[in-house]
């Protein structure tokens, strides 16, 4: 059953628990269609993300990650949303500086009643994704020798 | 210690899962797993049966963890969590993985990919699950008391189920009355009970209740801390009249004169500054409505507070008024003549038809107490040994005389002219400005014991003399030199500076039958061409630009067309003749930085016969004696720093010399800055930087506006304006003043007049009263915000900018006993008892494009009502309902629109009204009868809007402060629109009444006693239980660096001082985890979602194949 799926590209989604979580699930509630090339994983509050997470998730085979938060100002957790927006920016910024695409990181406020929204960026972002080919983050392979960690 | 024993459940859902997903084969799969025990699946995992099954597999497969792939985990983590813990394994030791809403629902149309995406999803599910650790609940102490958010009927019920059942209960809301939208009503559907009889009971019920605390005109300001310890922060506005003073009589409403729109009635009425919103108000306490600066008193340069003296005078108290500018200025008979009233540029009632003639007001209330022998009492401060010079008496040395002898300094005032006033008594002349006026008003300063020293021409000699003798110096010396132009011929004309002080001072000319020319467009050359007027002279005005760029007061022009001045423009002067003047044709190029188009040469000249040529083309401080002792200047302008202090420490300077050339209240007001900042500088405080801009965005309430020309002054005949000095302009009549007073639209809200605090017996009114904070702590929260309307205005299309156009709500008022029409509804425009009235349903209701998509859910209801109540106040009336459907769905509801149709014969025409236009004062109504198929228009005296009602604009910023959702309208959400409405996602906060969605009464006073039930359950438990998925330090390799305390938005890590690791409090961490992403070291993590367990389903996620 896996003759097609080289062609779909890898998204892994860290989606917080009290806002894009939600709007996943109101995404399904409603019936919205997205690619399965989304591969969501809920975590309680987007600034629990290390930026390890999310080159994990490079390195291992994924095309882009995808992080969504509450929107600015709503965090479940007060500020949370902040210190996630500020460790993306660093995580593109480092991505950059070695010659990366940055655009394969990506983070997005969409809230619990979003369900429409939720739908249209994966949607959006598959497609975009697609046009960029295959990550080439996935051929490194170790990030400063931690891959024996387990 | 991973688990070996795993039990995997995959759920059918009926065919909600396994109509996309093969769930078989994806048990197959799983059970190949080495450290799967037993994978299985069923058709509904949430049932009875299928939580046995998962009981019973974990007692015969002796599993150590447990996924279940279903649905999402907001759904039944918990029930599956309370199956595992029935069989003894600890429920933390359970996982779900969500496979219907985010694998089969959104990928029905691909079962292939959705299987395999499930399959993943399950992996990863249990590579997290197998480093889970046994968690038991973290146990919270409860505070055994409630806060309702919302005093609208739901607030009212919840609060009081709460405090009958011996809960302290806070009760919060904005307005200064407990009621909400009902008490508004008229009456209810469909019993039609009125308001007013069936709720003022739990209004006074809540109102004395022992247990409940009453916070009204407050609202919630800061919520922190979590289930059953929520720390409220809330603010209570100030109302200006002390509440335990208060005693409900209302003399303070009877003597407001300040008017504005009723919030109560909707606008459909007008109340006072000072007012109960009505007669059943629970708290019966009047309060003060004071928005904040109104814009005249923003743009004021000196602040006087125009508002104020406004609304004395409407009310017809002239010696109040006076006492009002009195308070902040002492010149108001000055300030009153020749003020440039930038406070009328700012009135909000210029934006209808012409500003407020404040400076007149001001004038006139002067005047009145001249005539009464009554003058400005200074007060001097207790004496204090430090002097002062001013150098200087006009405008800026004036004020700031009189701010430092009020405070006790002793004050000398050098001036080189014989008279008192500067500028003011030089260079403006006697008709606009008696010198009689301010020597009357100059003289409290001197009785106070200012020293005048006149015909004293300070030099540099002087001034070192004078810094010797004094602790600190102000020079105001204003600009008393002429600015050169440099013309050929030039010293045959004269400077209108020389020229208006010539003739103030008594040297006059005789200009019988001479032509003048005056260049310039300045306040000085009208000034200069109306003297020259009145001396006998034919004048004109040469001035570069045009007549809408002239910089001179409007007024002063329009009295110098008036008076036979005549004008040249676009010209500018060449050379200056024995017998006229030489000028170049302009013509009007780019804007300049002055914001006005500038003056091009056009080559073209012009000859103008003259027998006297006065140029008024600016005036420059003459300071070049300042220079000499080492004062900087700046293009003859004195330099100063922030403070106005020059660049000699304890020489200060203000006004014209330091600005140039300006206007008195602009010099007034530096001067009262130089003051302020000479008193900072006598007592070794830090000085102020000067501040003079101010903005109001406040505008005033046009509807309260009703229709008054600006009044006009008293003015000499023409004939003897012409002919003599005497002060042409007679200011306002009493009358006048008080009709001028009455176009004020009160901006601010209560303009600080004090009128109430005088007619206060019991002394409660502190127009300085700030706004109070207080904390609670409580223990669960109710959220009862309530709804709004669209406002009409919102619909032009349907007339809404109409005055007899009017939304539903607002109708509910005309047809309350208690309202503006006491019951009869009257058309807003006339007053007429409208005989045909429509009213039009679902108005951006159902409407994305204009409004919002969803039903509004009460408007048929109450339109149905209100055309019964219509046809009740009116007999011979009749009404029309355009609706799309009627929705009666409630009990007695279709019974009650039948009752409508049959009983009161209003008339239903299933069609949405797609215009409504006005025809003299008709109103026309067009639709399409989607019954017959056939467009109809129908003719009426009034239309009714029942336009979509939207939260409370206030719900998203409250929203915010709780960390509660909301959705894309501003509705709060709940946990589950189906299965518990009344909750929200954070522990401990609940929902009542509309604020969820829009709601009648009967279902928002069950779903406040529902609330109410769901509060009292939590706070009847001796302690709480709270998610133990916390954060946890590895001491062994915490470095104690404290990155995760930076983190922490709770305040929950601490770094211990003698071990230095950090430690967390258990009770106050809420599990985000934003420490473990700021750890250099990984000590810190949230338990069950440590950071090698997320790790490994990242990986299982992103592998490719």
């Amino acid at each position: 059953m896996n003759k097609e799926e080289k062609q779909e590209p890898v998204i892994v989604g860290f989606f917080c628990n009290w806002c894009t979580s939600a709007a996943a699930d109101l995404a399904g509630t409603s019936r919205l269609h997205y690619p399965s090339s989304i591969r969501p994983i809920r975590v309680m509050c987007s600034s629990t993300v290390d930026p390890v997470y999310l080159l994990r998730a490079l390195q291992e085979g994924a095309d882009a990650t995808i992080l969504g938060g509450c929107h600015p100002g709503d965090c479940h957790y007060i500020s949370g949303n902040f210190k996630a927006r500020r460790r993306v920016a660093i995580v593109k910024t480092v991505l950059k500086s070695l010659g990366f695409d940055d655009t394969r990181v990506r983070l997005e406020w969409i809230s619990a009643s979003e369900g429409q929204k939720f739908a249209q960026v994966m949607n959006e972002y598959t497609d975009y994704i697609k046009r960029r080919g295959q990550s080439e983050f996935k051929y490194i392979d170790s990030l400063g020798g931690d891959s024996n960690e387990q | 210690m991973a688990m070996k024993r795993i039990g995997v459940f995959i759920c059918h859902c009926g065919r909600n899962i396994a109509g996309t997903i093969d769930v078989k084969w994806l048990a197959k799969e799983i059970s190949k797993r080495k450290d799967v025990a037993y994978a299985t699946t069923y058709v509904f995992m949430c049932s009875q049966p299928g939580q046995q099954l998962i009981e019973n597999s974990i007692k015969k497969y002796n599993l150590d963890g447990v996924v279940v792939a279903n649905c999402s985990p907001t759904l039944h983590e918990r029930t599956m969590r309370n199956a595992a813990a029935r069989a003894g394994l600890n429920p933390y030791r359970v996982e779900i993985a969500n496979i219907r809403e985010w694998v089969s629902w959104p990928h029905e149309n691909d079962p292939e990919r959705a299987t395999r995406k499930a399959l993943r999803m399950i992996n990863a599910t249990i590579e997290k699950l197998k480093s889970n650790a046994s968690l038991t609940p973290v146990k919270v102490p409860v505070t055994k008391r409630a806060l309702v958010i919302g005093g609208g009927v739901a607030g009212i019920q919840a609060a009081l189920d709460l405090a009958d059942a011996g809960i302290e209960t806070v009760l919060v809301e904005k307005n200064p009355s407990l009621g909400g939208n009902m008490i508004r009503l008229s009456e209810t559907f469909p019993t039609l009970d009125c308001p007013q009889c069936i709720l003022t009971p739990k209004m006074n019920d809540a109102g004395s209740h022992p247990n409940i605390k009453l916070y009204t005109y407050s609202e919630v300001k800061d919520v922190s801390g979590y289930l059953g310890n929520f720390n409220v922060k809330i603010r209570r506005k100030s109302t200006y009249i002390d509440w335990n003073k208060c005693t409900g009589c209302g003399e303070c409403a009877k003597v407001c004169p300040t008017y504005l729109p009723s919030e109560f009635d909707l606008k459909m009425a007008v109340r006072k500054a000072a007012h109960i919103p009505f007669e059943q108000a629970v708290p019966f306490k009047y309060t003060i409505t004071h928005f904040g600066t109104p814009p005249c008193n923003a743009a004021c340069p000196l602040h006087l507070n125009a508002q104020g003296y406004v609304a004395a005078t409407k009310a017809g108290d002239f010696n109040r008024a006076i006492e009002i500018v009195w308070k902040d200025l002492p010149f108001a008979g000055i300030a009153g003549r020749i003020c440039t009233h930038p406070c009328e540029n700012a009135c909000s009632r210029g934006d209808l038809d012409s500003a407020v003639s404040i400076r007149e007001i001001k004038r006139f209330v002067a005047d009145y107490a001249k005539k009464q022998g009554k003058s400005y009492k200074l007060v001097p401060g207790k004496k204090k040994s430090k002097r002062v010079a001013i150098i200087g008496a006009g405008a800026a040395g004036l004020m700031a005389a009189h701010d430092l002898i009020k405070e006790g300094y002793y004050v000398v005032v050098y001036d080189k002219l014989p008279v008192i006033g500067g500028m003011l008594a030089v260079g403006i002349p006697p008709y606009r400005l008696p010198q009689e006026i301010i020597d009357y008003e100059v003289q409290p300063l001197i009785d106070a014991g200012v020293k005048f020293v006149l015909n004293y021409e300070v030099d540099e000699k002087k001034f070192r003399e004078i810094a010797e003798k004094y602790d600190a110096v102000l020079l105001a010396i204003g600009t008393h030199k002429e600015r050169k132009l440099n013309l050929k011929g030039e010293d045959k004309a004269i400077h209108a500076l020389e020229f208006l002080k010539n003739v103030n001072l008594g040297k006059t000319l005789d200009l019988r039958g001479k032509k003048v020319i005056v260049v310039g467009g300045g306040n000085s050359a009208v000034d200069a061409a109306r003297t020259a007027l009145r001396l006998g002279a034919d004048v004109t005005i040469a001035y570069r630009r045009v007549r809408e760029m002239m910089p001179a007061i409007e007024e002063e022009i329009k009295d110098a067309e008036e008076e036979g001045v005549k004008f040249a423009f676009l010209v500018s002067p060449v050379e200056i003749t024995e017998n006229g003047i030489k000028m170049e044709r302009m013509r009007l190029g780019k804007k300049d930085s002055s914001g006005r188009r500038a003056p091009i040469p056009t080559g073209e000249y012009v000859k103008y016969d003259a027998d006297l040529v006065i140029l008024a083309v600016g005036e420059v401080p003459d300071s070049t004696w300042a220079e000499r002792v080492g004062i900087e200047t700046e293009r003859g302008r004195i330099k100063v720093d922030d403070y106005l202090q020059t660049s000699i420490k304890g020489v200060f300077a203000a006004g014209d010399a330091v600005t140039g050339a300006w206007d008195w209240v602009h010099a007034a007001a530096y001067g009262r800055w130089a003051a302020r900042n000479i008193i900072h500088y006598l007592n070794n405080e830090k000085l102020e930087p000067v501040k003079i801009e101010m903005k109001s965005k406040l505008r005033g309430f046009k509807e309260i506006a009703y229709s008054a020309p600006r009044q006009s002054t008293v003015k000499l005949p023409l004939s003897e304006r012409t002919q003599s000095f005497a002060e042409f302009n007679l200011g306002l009549t009493p009358e006048s003043a008080v009709e001028e007073a009455k176009r004020c639209l009160g901006c601010g809200g209560c303009a600080k007049c004090g009128l109430c605090v005088d007619a206060c017996e019991v002394k409660a009114i502190d127009l300085d009263m700030k706004d109070s904070f207080y904390e609670e702590t409580v223990g669960a929260i109710i959220v009862a915000t309530g709804y709004e309307v669209l406002p009409a205005e919102q619909f032009p299309e349907l007339g809404g900018h109409y005055p007899d156009v009017i939304t539903a709500q607002q109708f509910e008022r005309l047809l309350a006993p208690s309202g503006p029409t006491a019951g009869i509804p009257k058309r807003p425009s006339d007053g007429k008892v409208p005989k045909k009235i429509a009213f039009l349903h679902c108005v951006g209701s159902r409407d994305p494009a204009r409004g919002v998509p969803y039903c509004s859910r009460i408007c048929c209801m109450y339109t149905i009502k209100q055309a019964m109540l219509y046809k009740h106040a009116v007999h011979d009336g009749q009404a029309y309902s355009f609706y799309i459907d009627i929705r009666s769905n409630g009990k007695g509801y279709e019974e009650f629109y039948h009752r409508a149709k049959e009983e009161y014969g209003v008339v239903f025409i299933r069609g949405k009204a797609s215009k409504v236009y006005r025809v003299g004062d008709k109103y026309v109504v067009q639709a399409v009868d989607t019954l017959t198929g056939r467009p109809v228009e129908v003719e009426v005296d009034m239309v009714v809007l029942a336009t979509a009602a939207v939260p409370s604009k206030t719900v998203k910023e409250l929203a915010k402060k709780l960390r509660i959702p909301v959705d894309e309208w501003g509705w709060v959400k709940e946990t589950h629109l189906k299965l518990r409405p009344l909750e929200t996602p954070v522990a401990g906060i609940f929902i009542a009444g509309a604020g969820q969605f829009i709601k009648d009464i009967t279902d928002s006073v069950s779903q406040a006693s529902g609330a109410a039930a769901k509060a009292l359950a939590l706070l009847s438990r001796p302690q709480l239980e709270k998610e133990p998925l916390i954060a946890q330090v590895d001491t062994e390799i915490c470095a104690g660096c404290g990155r995760c305390k930076e983190a922490c938005a709770y305040g929950a890590i601490t770094i211990d001082p003698i071990r230095q690791v950090a430690v967390v409090n258990q009770a106050l961490c809420e599990g985000c985890g934003a420490c473990s992403a700021n750890c250099p070291t990984t000590a810190i993590n949230i338990v069950n979602f440590r950071k090698e367990q997320v790790l490994r389903s990242v990986e299982i996620l992103s592998e490719v194949l």
